[in-house]
């Protein structure tokens, strides 16, 4: 009977996650981000070449890997708004509450959802490796495999700022303010460390004791926030994987998917309070 | 007031009362005697001079190494110019007696008695490089001592000699029938210079800690703590140790640049030849190491990593691979940089001519001859076998037409709208059933 | 789909006592009501009377405050106890995938409930419910009434034995409303309960084999139609056309001890006569000997309308009192 159930809720978060995915690879939007990112790669390319001819001589560790970085948050950050999107509109419009007349629970319905942004992960991530060699054997700068490993490393991130955006999706109920919570929520994280690297600065101690001491407070604030954002974890890992170190590698995606399972408890519990009936 | 707005203003009040200004740690600018951990401290290249106030609460030192402490009794004033403390040794200078202990939490962890210590660096080097404690000091020193007294006596010896020679040339011009027949001898040389430089003895303890944080603290003789003596201690260790590279092509001479990374990949566009110098280069955490090196210096927290060059490699070959794979060996040369002259811009980089000794060399390094060879990969041979974290990429590339990087941008657009077209493509798709037999199903 | 078995005593939806506040504000109050096998019911009531939180219980989505029901015996979300298979659901406003066409729509579903033969059913479910031409239309542009066909082909995909409709006819025209109501006597005919929610009271009235009327979250009556119509009907209403018609007449009927309302509207006269008898000689002989003559007489019965009407006063006062 359990393994019945099992079937049929694999089956249904495989339906969901097929229609989910479609629906996404189907849409402009997603081709259109790639190719931004695409362009930022070829436009450093070209800087590249720039340099070299000016100077005849140009040191890098990867080409592209500024590349990969840009790659992984923009793809964390769209897939994040993708989903709180997707998933209120599905509760504003009340198609989740249609579904969950049927066989469709909300563990399946999230799970479905994430499943969907992952396999929509996994096609940009195609498409931009398959874009990043033609750029290789077209430049001949060096294509390295570990930007493959480091954008599947992007995965853990992927899934807890997809959940994130699941988390504000059920909690506003409402696209608008969904895509705006979300927005301010990476507005601020990115607010406090660009105030963290320009504050806490011991030199601001002997110009005013206040802002020195605002400094401490807001160096505390976004210390707590790289133990608990996805970015900050993607980022060491990335850093962790240049240096090979895999214990930490390995650290940090456990890091992400633990906030991940925190997000998906978060997201379960909030639809199972406000229901699923569009308000 | 309800519940949710009372905890909004307990919030503001504790914010603004965080932000009332507490007694910020002024710098003192009168000099006040207080006891300084002073000494020599090894920064992986060389020994330098350390002083560690008291205002300073932590001492950073390098792990697994030795390093000359001591702590004295000294006058301290800041010196608002270059914003340090200063010490005036003149007015006081007194060093304190006793044995150094070093805990680890609450374990004692070594005690130190002072020693006799010298620094000793090569006559043609500015870098001590050397420590040696104890008699080996007072042996080292007393060699240096009569290798000074013998230098002075050849050099006395090479200036009458001189002298006599300059006498004889002077004698060979005025009378040149003197010496028709006796042919000139040979200018004195110079005394062999001395072997290497050995500081002044100090009395130091000589602290050699594994990685870690420990406390210090002197006691004296009844065995109690020397109060104003206890300091933190921290060592620190490399994170990875490997090759860098200083990449240099001859018509950017001044133009260089650094490799560090093993997955790092020399990109070259125009120059006909590259010049690799090696250097031996340690990670350390940039936090700590700037904190090693320059206590004083007052830098915002920083959470990054940090490559030092700690000295060139000499000796060692370079493997080059080309794109078949197949080996090849260099040495490293000394070269000497050469502007060239006239109107022409830019530099000449020739090898030293070991047959003319006044030409000095610039650098050491390894050439890669572009116009003649397609070097990809490069290694150093140590002992018979590749070095580790040597090991780099070279590539040369040609520019490409900016239109054609374009390129995967409009494959990417395109891959979109072929996506949307084949979506409404299928919407208009007829059933299966109507195509096979072109009527509704019952 | 197999005919199940329609045992009187099958119940196929049993509510016991349930009771649902939102915000002390109370919804349901011990509401008790059975549903059999193979019935049409009709739950009555106007809006904001409870119908859809009883659907919504019914379902598993909203939890009562107290009581215990249960649905083809099982209690819970409909998704734990795959009793999604057996149930169909008709919401009151249509939720739909706008941007899908009524055939991907409907594939969605399909693969959701596992239907075997998507594309075979998906077809006859078109064509039955005439929008075949339809099938590769987005939703967005169908009109209200094709969302309600949709919606209404989505919930039979599965072949479900239970059909909960929510305000069926809304948004459907004179032809759909028909076109549903024979859509639904032909379910039932084949075997399917039907659980119809609506305030069109004249298309429960048409449909329903059983109505409970619902009206501020208390169950006021629950019965066959023909039951209410005889409990309420204390009499026999009656709309007799005369010609020179005049006040004698109106007087003499007025002041006959059977009439016990009259009621004129141009030559149209509308009374009810109370008891059992058949009072239509004397009331024809009254008309004639006051100078009427009778060109039309017809029996009137009580309309769920009007019983609704009758009942809630009634019962509400009664609930007052309780």
């Amino acid at each position: 009977m359990m393994r019945a159930r099992l079937a049929s809720d694999l089956r249904t978060i495989r339906t969901l996650a097929v229609r989910s995915f479609a629906e996404t690879i189907q849409s402009l939007g997603i081709y259109v981000a790639l190719s931004i990112i695409v362009l930022s790669v070829s436009l450093t390319l070209l800087v590249y070449q720039d340099i070299l001819a000016t100077d005849y001589v140009l040191v890098l560790s990867n080409p592209f890997s500024l590349a990969l970085v840009v790659a992984a948050v923009m793809f964390s950050i769209y897939l994040g708004a993708l989903s709180c999107i997707s998933i209120a509109k599905e509760k504003e419009t009340g198609t989740l509450f249609i579904l969950c007349a049927g066989p469709v629970n909300q563990v399946n319905f999230i799970l479905g959802h994430l499943v969907a942004q992952l396999l929509t992960f996994l096609f940009m991530t195609g498409v931009l490796l398959v874009d990043f060699f033609l750029m290789a054997q077209l430049t001949q700068f060096y294509f390295s495999v570990r930007v493959l490993l480091g954008l599947l490393y992007a995965v853990f991130a992927v899934s807890a700022i997809s959940l994130l955006g699941a988390f504000l999706a059920v909690l506003t109920g409402r696209v608008r303010a969904g895509v705006l919570a979300f927005i301010v929520v990476l507005l601020v994280g990115i607010a406090l460390q660009i105030l963290d690297s320009f504050l806490y600065n011991p030199d601001l101690r002997n110009v005013d004791a206040n802002l020195f001491f605002i400094g401490r407070a807001v160096h505390a604030m976004n210390a707590v926030l790289q133990w608990l954002s996805p970015f900050a974890h993607l980022l060491n890992g990335f850093q962790a994987l240049a240096i090979q170190n895999w214990s930490l590698v390995w650290l940090n995606g456990l890091a992400s998917i633990l906030f991940a399972c925190l997000f998906l408890f978060l997201t379960i519990r909030v639809m199972e309070t406000r229901g699923v009936r569009p308000e | 007031m309800n519940a949710p707005r009372r905890l909004w203003f307990l919030f503001a009040f504790l914010f603004m009362a965080g932000c009332v200004p507490g007694t910020p740690g002024l710098p003192k600018s009168d000099a006040v005697p207080e006891y300084v951990y002073t000494g020599s401290i090894f920064d992986g290249i060389q020994y330098g001079a350390v002083l560690s106030p008291a205002e300073q609460d932590t001492l950073y030192l390098l792990a697994d190494t030795v390093n000359a402490v001591v702590v004295k009794r000294t006058e301290v004033y800041f010196w608002e110019i270059t914003q340090e403390y200063k010490a005036d040794w003149e007015k006081l200078n007194q060093p304190l007696d006793g044995t150094l202990e070093i805990y680890q939490g609450n374990h004692l962890f070594q005690k130190l008695e002072r020693q006799s210590q010298v620094l000793v660096r090569q006559y043609d080097s500015q870098l001590f490089k050397e420590i040696v404690f104890g008699p080996d000091a007072l042996q080292r020193f007393q060699a240096y001592q009569n290798d000074i007294q013998r230098y002075r006596k050849d050099y006395e010896n090479h200036v009458k000699a001189q002298q006599q020679y300059s006498e004889e040339l002077w004698d060979r011009y005025q009378n040149p029938d003197k010496y028709r027949n006796v042919p000139l001898r040979k200018e004195p040389d110079l005394p062999p210079p001395l072997h290497e430089f050995v500081s002044e003895v100090a009395l130091t303890y000589p602290l050699s800690l594994p990685v870690g944080s420990f406390t210090m603290r002197v006691v004296d003789s009844n065995g109690r703590a020397v109060p104003g003596s206890e300091k933190k201690l921290k060592t620190i260790q490399p994170r990875r140790k490997g090759i860098s590279y200083v990449v240099y092509t001859e018509h950017r001479w001044t133009n260089q640049k650094t490799s560090r990374e093993p997955e790092e990949v020399i990109y070259v566009g125009a120059a006909d030849s590259l010049f690799l110098q090696p250097f031996v280069q340690h990670e350390y955490y940039a936090d700590d190491y700037l904190n090693l090196t320059e206590p004083q210096k007052k830098h915002a927290p920083l959470d990054d990593w940090m490559w030092v060059d700690i000295h060139p490699l000499s000796g060692e070959k370079l493997q080059t691979r080309d794109a078949k794979n197949h080996p090849g060996e260099r040495d490293l040369i000394p070269f000497q940089v050469q502007q060239l002259p006239g109107p022409k811009l830019g530099y000449l980089i020739v090898p030293v001519d070991p047959n003319r000794p006044e030409s000095t060399p610039s650098f050491s390094a390894y050439k890669i001859d572009l116009a003649r060879e397609t070097v990809s990969a490069i290694g150093i041979i140590d002992q018979h076998s590749l070095r580790g974290g040597a090991d780099r990429q070279i590539r040369r590339i040609a520019n490409v037409n900016p239109l054609v990087l374009i390129l995967p941008v409009g494959i990417t657009l395109s891959l979109g709208l072929i996506a949307v077209s084949l979506r409404k493509v299928r919407a208009n798709e007829p059933l299966p059933e109507r195509k096979k037999n072109g009527h509704r199903c019952s | 789909m197999s005919t199940p078995d329609l045992s009187a005593e099958d119940c196929v939806i049993q509510l016991k006592d349930i009771s649902k506040s939102y915000a002390g504000l109370s919804v349901l109050r011990q509401l008790t009501l059975e549903v059999k096998r193979g019935e049409i019911y009709g739950f009555l009531g106007p809006n904001g009377s409870g119908k859809t939180t009883t659907i919504m219980i019914l379902l598993g989505i909203e939890k009562p405050s107290s009581g215990s029901y249960s649905i083809l015996g099982q209690f819970g979300r409909l998704s734990a106890s795959q009793l999604w298979r057996k149930v169909g659901f008709v919401p009151e406003q249509q939720h739909l995938y706008e941007n899908n066409t009524a055939w991907e729509y409907l594939s969605f579903f399909a693969k959701l409930y596992q239907v075997s033969h998507p594309q075979r059913i998906i077809s006859q479910w078109l064509d039955r419910m005439g929008l075949a031409e339809k099938r590769n239309t987005e939703l967005a542009h169908l009109s209200n009434g094709q969302r309600q066909k949709l919606s209404i082909a989505r919930a039979l995909l599965h072949d479900p034995e239970l059909l909960i409709l929510d305000e069926p006819v809304q948004g459907l025209d004179p032809m759909g409303v028909r076109d549903l109501r024979m859509l639904i006597k032909e379910l039932n005919q084949q075997g399917r309960t039907v659980f119809l929610s609506s305030h069109v009271l004249s298309e429960v009235e048409k449909t329903a084999d059983r109505v409970g009327i619902l009206y501020q979250g208390v169950l006021l009556a629950e019965d066959s139609m023909a039951s209410i119509r005889t409990r309420l009907e204390q009499g026999t209403v009656y709309q007799i056309e005369v010609l020179q018609l005049n006040e004698q007449i109106l007087a003499a009927l007025e002041n006959a001890d059977f009439v016990s309302t009259l009621h004129c509207e141009g030559t149209t006269i509308t009374l009810k006569v109370t008891g059992e008898k058949d009072y239509r000689d004397a009331i024809s002989k009254c008309i004639v000997q006051h100078g009427g003559s009778i060109i039309g007489w017809t029996r009137k019965e009580i309309s769920l309308e009007e019983a609704f009407m009758t009942i809630t006063d009634q019962q509400v006062a009664q609930w007052v009192d309780r």
